[in-house]
């Protein structure tokens, strides 16, 4: 298994019959945060959707292995059961079904696919409510339906929130900082911060520096065309600040 | 079970002392007890008809249960009249577990500022066959607030005929049907406005799963002497499998000026984007539709005004 706990060698995905991704290779070790930064269109998003298992792209070519397993032809809640978890850059509604219902809903399948004895609605109860102090979240948004009627932050908390209950061994946060303000983007960041141990790898995808001021990466990549252009330090980040893409 | 076990299992401890019950179509006045209302309310039979009649200003404080059991496996009819005087105000509830055929025929008179709620739920088997029929007319300033769920039947038809005979007459209309396997469930409402500023609303929703049928037609009438009436309906559906189906068909009769009278459907499925947050965190497929069908449901069943049948069907 060595010491990387993603490797994806010369990914190739396409949906609908135009390829996204075209060669991307990358190495993730344990414990590691890393940043993928690019111009729009360049396949980011896509990269995230692939690795959470998303049904409408299409792997054409190339390997994903995640704790030394391959990922290729697993399911989306077999991928979390496993331990990889994907915050959304545009968190869906479940209109209906409160948050803690979900919540609860979520941690008892994980339970379930471990073999581990289920949370009760009281136990599970306590749980969130420490959960959500920590995050700032007020005690009301456990009663209203999942992301209904949440501003884009509560949305975005609402994601770091589920995050730090199912507690992944992996997670690919897309664009968590995007129509955040910055009082928001610092209790997004000091959530995720509080998440960061030895063995819990990160791919942070942005466009922009400034959350990286707040979520230090050990490396810095750059996408364009659907693969990996370059790799680099959080000195990288500030270089594109200042330079732009067109730089690459 | 014997009669007696079948009645003491279908009642609600709540509802002991205020509870009609029919056997096999027919008021039974032995198993029958309105003890917990108010002396002055009365209930008869005659006629193949149970009367139930609550005079001018009484509220009655608990809610009315109806119980309908069967010695037998039979076709049974029955019918209730509900009289409510001027100011009065009554609840209603029923729980239905039917096998075999059966009608209802339920007829509600509201006078000036009356009141009645009145709420069922129908746990039929999958072979019985249901027709509920109600009819109720409404006076000046009364108002109406029913709610019906089902989980279908092999055959259930709903039918409601409202008049709103009185200005500023108000019905709120809300139906849940939760259908699977091979259960129909099928609605036809007619409203008709009458009088000035009615106000009528009908919002349905029916979750499908498997071969299940529904078909909804909402008819709304305004007559010419219903002047700034407003009438609403929605149907909204869920469609959980592809073999599932649903008719909507809604019909506006307006003859007055100055009115609304709007009418809407939907019809939707989890996409696939939203079936893949939910797998995304660890729920299966199959779970993550069942969480959208109780999401669903959840909207009516919250606006259940009769906090006894809002408990239960949670």
């Amino acid at each position: 298994m060595g010491n990387m706990i993603l490797e994806i060698k010369d990914l190739h995905v396409s949906i609908d019959g135009i390829p996204i991704l075209q060669g991307l290779s990358l190495c993730l070790p344990y414990g590691q945060v890393h940043a993928i930064m690019g111009p729009n269109g360049t396949g980011k998003s896509t990269l995230a959707k692939v690795l959470a298992g998303h049904p409408a792209y299409q792997i054409d070519d190339g390997e994903i292995r995640f704790k030394g397993k391959s990922l290729i032809g697993m399911q989306p809640e077999e991928r979390s059961h496993f331990g990889l978890f994907m915050s959304f850059q545009y968190p869906m509604e479940v209109a209906g079904v409160s948050n803690e219902q979900f919540l609860r809903h979520a941690v008892n399948a994980h339970k379930k696919a471990l073999s581990q004895p289920l949370l009760s609605i009281e136990s599970f109860s306590q749980i969130l409510q420490q959960k959500m102090e920590r995050m700032q979240m007020r005690s009301e948004f456990k009663d209203r339906s999942v992301n209904v009627g949440f501003s884009g932050g509560e949305k975005k908390r609402n994601e770091i929130l589920q995050m730090s209950l199912l507690e992944p061994d992996f997670a690919i946060l897309d664009e968590t900082d995007s129509g955040l303000d910055i009082d928001a983007m610092r209790i997004i960041a000091e959530g995720v911060n509080a998440l960061r141990r030895v063995d819990r790898s990160m791919i942070i995808i942005t466009h922009y520096q400034r959350l990286l001021d707040y979520i230090r990466p050990d490396q810095v990549h750059v996408m364009d065309k659907g693969k990996i252009v370059r790799s680099g330090g959080p000195e990288l980040a500030l270089l594109l600040e200042e330079k732009g893409y067109e730089w690459i | 079970m014997d009669l007696k076990q079948q009645i003491e299992s279908a009642l609600w401890p709540e509802c002991r002392s205020s509870c009609i019950v029919f056997v096999d179509g027919c008021l039974n006045e032995n198993f029958s007890d309105i003890s917990a209302l108010p002396s002055c309310c009365a209930l008869q039979w005659s006629e193949e008809m149970a009367t139930l009649s609550i005079p001018p200003s009484v509220a009655v404080p608990v809610p009315v249960q109806i119980v309908s059991v069967f010695s037998k496996l039979s076709l049974a009819v029955l019918r209730l009249q509900i009289l409510l005087g001027q100011n009065a105000r009554l609840d209603i509830v029923e729980v239905l577990a039917r096998e075999g055929i059966s009608a209802d025929h339920i007829d509600a008179r509201l006078d000036e500022g009356a009141h009645l709620r009145i709420a069922d739920q129908i746990n039929s088997s999958k072979k019985a066959h249901l027709h509920r029929f109600f009819c109720a007319a409404l006076q000046r300033n009364a108002r109406l607030n029913c709610f019906s769920c089902s989980k279908g039947a092999l055959m259930l038809q709903r039918d409601w005929q409202v008049f709103l005979n009185g200005e500023g007459a108000e019905v709120d209309l809300l139906g849940l049907d939760d259908l699977s396997k091979d259960r129909q469930a099928h609605t036809r409402v007619c409203m008709h406005h009458r009088a000035p500023s009615s106000r009528s609303r009908q919002h349905f929703k029916k979750a499908l799963q498997d071969k299940s049928r529904s078909n909804c037609e909402g008819k709304i009438r305004i007559e010419s002497t219903a002047h700034h009436a407003d009438a609403a309906q929605l149907c909204q559906n869920l469609l959980l499998s592809d073999e599932a189906s649903v008719i909507v068909k809604p019909f506006l009769d307006i003859f007055a000026a100055d009115v609304q009278a709007k009418h809407g459907a939907t019809f939707s499925q989890p996409t696939d984007e939203e079936l893949f947050y939910c797998q995304s965190r660890g729920i299966s497929m199959c779970e993550a539709k069942e969480l959208w069908r109780q999401g669903f449901c959840r909207e009516i069943i919250d606006a259940i005004e009769i906090p006894a049948m809002r408990q239960r069907c949670l």
